[in-house]
């Protein structure tokens, strides 16, 4: 945990943005941690300000500074590995004054001495990769669900098509989907992803989200490629409460509450928390079918209960053993856009048990040892029965099969009950060499064995198409990382193994002709290769570059036995990219914190998966060969003590490189064309104002934040004629917010208005989305 | 300063020019009819690698020798169909594929396409053409409701509807496809297609409802049920039911389009002049006939078809040994020649094997034109049925799912 909480500090503070605090009188916590038995300074310990929830990392001499700090008393925790902490009261009303603060090693030995180095190296590797934070504060008492908050993230846009529950995809650079992973406390999520969206986190549980851009680090297993968004949870005090209540338009509601306990006398912490969501998402939205008509979208009620607990011990044998079960119940209606649809929706239930051993030395001074196994068991349920569609003007219609379905075009009704055993083991394995060197070992193995049931299906097809199915994948990969002694130079070079087989089988819809089976077995290669080096203390250079596989998640390959159909010959995709970048960063070292960080970047893709909807359903396909260039650029700072800034632009370029149509020799007419139904310019830009005690008073805090999202115009098909008419037009949107808290950060109110100007807004074609919005959101900490 | 107020006159006159003629230039272009300049009109389509997405365009071309560009095309939906009758052009949207679910009519001239009328259709009710009576009626199978719109071809407004939910086998709708007008009745093939889109195992024949179209009302339903043939023609192409010299109705049936090997029947059935029940013993399961030119293959299904005359139909046939693993592209089209009268099937050298969206088949004084998506070479080509000669008059880099020439 200790080691956990550090490395997320020093992603906050190294790495992240950071925001001056408010201040009637600017103070700065001084200090040096020594080793209480020689004296000698301690680089690399973690100094925490508990009540603010700040902290820094003292230098290489030692010496920490907190600055800005408003007047009051505060307790100061100061943690090291192989010390025991400490916990130090200081008062601002004595002026800057210094806080000298020594710890007592855990053991005296030689071997332990030569344990700390190693391990201030352990706090140094993850500074290899460069990676973008957002941090708790950037979180913290908002009313912004997360993906609203990663979409003003430089580089990445949301994919949404509708309210809360909808259907959504992460862009990172252009690459999306599955290809981006999507990670829980380094845990893949992605296979859950049907079950378990981004947002559906509680905001206030987490500590800080990390997006890898390019190279994706070792340590998540190489099922991602392009990108990958980790979500951290948070490590708690003792004792702790949280609750919260958020209200949007739309009938949209949040509850979500947090409970730890930590037993330090046997080295257990007990956690539970959970959040049910509720939405009627019946916004009025302007029909892309018929021109001029506004429907009030009356069927997209969304319901989810998300309930997890977590306990976890520390005087075991291993330095941290944890247990998490999760459960996840879900209903959604399904809302009709071209048709009123009035009664399909879908339902799902889903079981989650993760089991996470961590030991460092194991065995072996310098030999860390991290393993997670998850095991989840789903259930989906998709139901249109309905025997009678409607069009916007009330007239019903018989629907082309008997047994029903009101889903255009389906021509077939459901009611499945498709149930799904998944089980992911992560090992990582780590061997410090000495402060220099260092080499990873990391294993992702994955099994899904599905089995879909739909006696309405089948009755109304004639016959089966969707058929058990049993998905294996090993993913192994081996990382050697090199720190230059100054710390200046990082490198990390990983190679990667990937195998997946799958067997199951296959009925052609259209013919009666027995089932086949299908039996997959592949093998592939990847590598990547990442540096950075630190021109002065303010100035860094990163470089990285990779040959990345995604192997096809099983849904790609299957579909999901209702609306995606199988794609039995879908490759995996692979990447050939290039990322070269400065960052100007002078966090901690200048009162504006400036930030100026600038990225090029390059990717080949081959057999590229992209979801693609025809005439008789949707489905995932290759698409032989795309090239992306692209140059992304960010700046923030503290312009003033009380006010932070911050703007980003992208600007990307994918284009067709296929010389040729698939299997044949004529010339691709969209060679060298924009990539279609991607984004290829954005920018984001944002101030927030705070103070303390505004309104006078103590204790208090204010913020105020204004941000602004544009995407430029994009097409939805290859752009081919002047005249093209399938557009996903301009968006330019608003957001303004506000946050109080009372009490030293215990209470909490917030609020804002998205979508201030009420501007119409699309990200996936015909898929209008909520206009002006408003929320409030209520939170209670105890601690 | 002097000199500073000249140049920033002549600046200003400079800029106020440009931006004149920068009006005067957006007016011309405004004035441009979309659609191009020409007088055949072609549908290029774009596919996506798994031939059942992708962009279609609808554009106009000078003659045959010139470059297809995409310029000035309007976009449509993904393979949308179309009717034309003298100088209107009606477009029908596509199912499922993010398009507008509006039927227009264009009026096209050498000079380009303007939309002059728009009808709001029942997403899911599936028009795929237009069956034209006269100038103030035409009709408007709905393939996906099993009713029949009764329209004013000009304005588009409805003014009846031909109920024939009950005529639908298993379910409410019996798929009205292509019809033809005989006299004063409408004979309109019946798909009768289940959810597979495919015909119902358990009812493989060739429906026709027969229309009074004087009265709108259903005469009768006619079935022909004794050879098997099943799914008479599909519903966007005119030429797959025709009459010939001596008015006998002939409906190309395409069976399950060469899927099924255990089910390749595939033909025609015929009504002839004077009647209106089938003739059995004129149908024809062209499935058991070897093509002439081929190393004895056989067509597994008729994909398009136009009568020239004299018991000769030209038509894209699938063949089964061509399939590959995905049927909307695979190049498992062949151009042929049927003899009716004969019963002989003959493969047309020269224009390459084509997948299932360029198999559009038009005449042109005296010649016909056969779209075409090969391996190697793809665009229009020329067939002399006088001759058998065969020229590529056109290339293009993309299918031509539509054409027709002015």
């Amino acid at each position: 945990m200790y080691r956990a909480l550090m490395t997320g500090l020093i992603a906050m503070l190294s790495i992240g943005p950071l925001r001056a605090d408010d201040l009637e009188k600017e103070i700065d916590i001084i200090g040096t941690v020594y080793d209480v038995n020689d004296n000698s300074p301690l680089a690399g310990a973690t100094v925490y300000i508990e009540e603010l929830e700040r902290g820094v990392i003292s230098d290489n001499e030692g010496v920490f500074r907190i600055t800005d700090i408003p007047d009051g008393t505060y307790t100061l925790k100061v943690q090291f590995l192989g010390y025991h902490p400490q916990e130090k009261t200081v008062s601002t009303d004595k002026g800057n004054r210094s806080n000298d603060i020594g710890l007592k090693p855990e053991s005296m030995s030689l071997s332990e001495v030569i344990i700390s180095e190693k391990s201030q190296a352990r706090l140094l590797r993850e500074q290899a990769m460069p990676v973008s934070v957002i941090s708790m504060q950037q979180l913290q008492g908002t009313v912004s669900d997360i993906q609203s908050i990663l979409a003003r993230t430089v580089g990445v846009t949301i994919r949404a098509s509708g309210g809360m529950g909808s259907t959504s995809r992460l862009s990172v650079r252009g690459l999306e989907g599955k290809r981006i992973g999507f990670f829980i406390d380094e845990t893949p999520m992605a296979d859950q992803s049907d079950f378990l969206d981004l947002n559906d986190i509680p905001i206030d549980m987490i500590d800080r989200i990390e997006i890898y851009k390019g190279v994706v680090p070792a340590k998540f297993g190489g099922s991602a490629m392009g990108g990958a968004v980790n979500i951290v949870i948070k490590e708690y005090p003792d004792h702790y409460a949280d609750v919260s209540y958020q209200r949007e338009s739309y009938n949209t509601n949040r509850f979500q509450t947090v409970l730890k306990k930590n037993d330090r006398k046997h080295g257990l912490v007990y956690g539970v928390g959970g959040g049910f969501n509720y939405a009627d998402n019946d916004y009025v939205m302007e029909s892309p079918y018929v021109k001029g008509l506004k429907i009030k979208r009356d069927h997209d009620t969304y319901k989810k209960v998300l309930m997890g607990g977590s306990m976890k011990a520390h005087n075991w044998w291993f330095d941290e053993v944890e247990l998490e079960p999760v459960y996840l119940r879900t209903y959604h209606e399904i809302q009709g856009i071209d048709t009123d649809i009035r009664h399909a929706h879908t339902k799902s239930d889903g079981f989650l048990l993760n089991f996470k051993l961590e030991k460092d030395d194991l065995f072996l001074e310098g030999l860390d040892f991290d393993m997670s196994t998850a095991v989840a068991y789903t259930r989906y349920h998709m139901i249109d029965t309905a025997k009678t569609y409607y069009d916007w003007t009330g007239l019903g219609y018989p629907t082309p099969s008997v047994y029903g379905g009101e889903i255009t075009n389906n021509r077939f009704a459901s009611d499945s009950d498709n149930r799904k055993l998944t089980l992911l083991n992560k090992l990582y394995i780590e061997y410090l060499i000495n402060k220099r060197n260092s080499v990873i070992f990391n294993s992702v193995l994955q099994t899904a064995d599905g089995r879909p049931s739909d006696d309405l299906k089948i009755l109304s097809l004639g016959k089966k198409v969707d058929f058990d199915s049993r998905m294996r994948s090993w993913v192994v990969g081996l990382t050697y990382d090199y720190r230059s002694l100054d710390q200046r130079f990082l490198n990390s070079l990983t190679g990667r193994y990937y195998w997946y087989g799958m067997d199951t089988r296959y009925q052609n819809v259209y013919v009666n002709v027995p089932s086949e089976p299908i039996t997959l077995r592949k093998t592939s290669w990847g590598y990547s290769e990442a540096m950075r080096y630190r021109i002065t203390p303010g100035l860094m250079a990163k470089l990285s570059g990779g040959y990345d596989v995604r192997i096809p998640a099983e849904n790609e390959l299957l579909g999901d036995g209702a609306t995606i159909t199988p794609a039995r010959d879908l490759l995996p995709e692979r990447n050939l990219s290039a990322n070269a970048g400065l960052l100007y960063d002078l966090t901690g070292i200048h009162p504006s914190n400036l930030q100026i960080e600038v990225n090029g970047f390059y990717m080949h893709v081959d057999d590229m998966i992209r979801f693609v909807k025809g005439i008789l359903g949707a489905q995932y396909q290759n698409f032989g060969q795309m090239r992306t260039l692209g140059v992304e650029a960010e700046v923030k700072a503290d312009m003033l003590p009380c006010l932070y800034g911050y703007v980003n632009a992208t600007y990307q370029d994918l284009r067709d490189t296929r010389d040729h149509e698939a299997g044949t020799e004529m010339p691709n007419p969209t060679k060298g064309k924009r990539m279609p139904n991607i984004p290829y310019l954005m920018s984001n830009a944002g101030l927030e104002f705070h103070k303390e005690n505004l309104f006078g008073g103590t204790g208090q805090n204010t913020r105020l934040f204004a941000d602004m999202s544009f995407i430029e115009e994009y097409f939805y098909d290859f752009e081919l004629t002047k005249n093209e008419k399938r557009r996903i037009p301009r968006s330019l949107t608003f957001d303004l917010g506000f946050e109080h808290s009372f009490f030293d950060q215990r209470l909490y109110i917030s609020g804002s208005i998205k979508n201030v100007a009420d501007a119409t807004v699309i990200s996936e074609y015909n898929c209008p989305l909520p206009g002006r919005t408003l929320g409030l959101k209520l939170r209670y900490i105890l601690r | 300063m002097k000199k500073r107020l000249l140049y920033s006159a002549a600046m200003l006159c400079a800029v106020s020019l440009a931006l004149t003629s920068c009006d005067k230039e957006k007016k011309q272009e405004t004035d441009e009819l979309p659609g191009g300049k020409g007088h055949i009109l072609l549908e290029p389509t774009v596919k996506n690698d798994d031939g059942t997405s992708g962009s279609s365009y609808l554009i106009q071309i000078e003659d045959f020798s010139s470059k297809i560009s995409f310029d000035n095309a309007i976009q449509i939906g993904f393979a949308a169909t179309f009717t034309v009758q003298g100088n209107d052009i009606y477009m029908f949207p596509t199912d499922m594929a993010k398009s507008s679910q509006t039927l227009v009519r264009y009026e096209r001239s050498k000079d380009g396409l303007r939309q002059v009328a728009s009808k709001q259709i029942v997403p899911g009710s599936s028009p795929y053409c237009l069956i034209y009576v006269n100038d103030s009626k035409a009709y408007i199978p709905l393939y996906g409701q099993g009713n029949v719109m009764v329209v004013n071809p000009k304005t588009l407004e409805t003014t009846g509807t031909i109920n024939l939910t009950q005529y639908g086998f298993s379910d409410q709708c019996a798929d009205p496809a292509m019809g033809i007008i005989r006299g004063n009745y409408l004979y309109l093939a019946l798909d009768q297609i289940g959810a597979t889109w495919m015909p119902f195992e358990n009812y493989r024949q060739a429906d026709v409802a027969i229309i009074d179209i004087t009265t709108d009302q259903v005469v009768k339903v006619i079935s022909e049920n004794q050879t098997g043939l099943c799914f008479p023609t599909r519903p966007f192409l005119p030429g797959m039911i025709f009459m010939n010299e001596n008015k006998d109705i002939y409906v190309a049936c395409a069976g399950y389009f060469g899927y099924d090997p255990s089910y390749l029947k595939s033909g025609f059935v015929c009504i002839p002049n004077g009647q209106q029940e089938f003739d059995p013993s004129r149908s024809w399961d062209v499935s058991t006939t070897a093509i002439e030119g081929t190393d004895g293959w056989k067509p597994a299904t008729i994909y398009n078809s136009a009568y020239i005359g004299n018991g000769k139909v030209l038509a894209y046939v699938g063949i089964l040994e061509l399939n590959g693993d995905n049927p909307y592209t695979a190049r498992n089209t062949m151009a042929t020649v049927i003899d009716l009268n004969a019963k002989t099937i003959a493969k047309i050298d020269g224009i390459p094997y084509t997948d299932g969206h360029s198999c559009s088949i038009e005449e042109y004084q005296g010649k016909f034109y056969f779209s075409a998506y090969g391996v190697d070479k793809s665009g229009i080509f020329s067939y002399d049925p006088a001759t058998g000669a065969v020229e590529q008059v056109t290339s293009c880099n993309s299918d031509i799912s539509f054409m027709h020439i002015f």
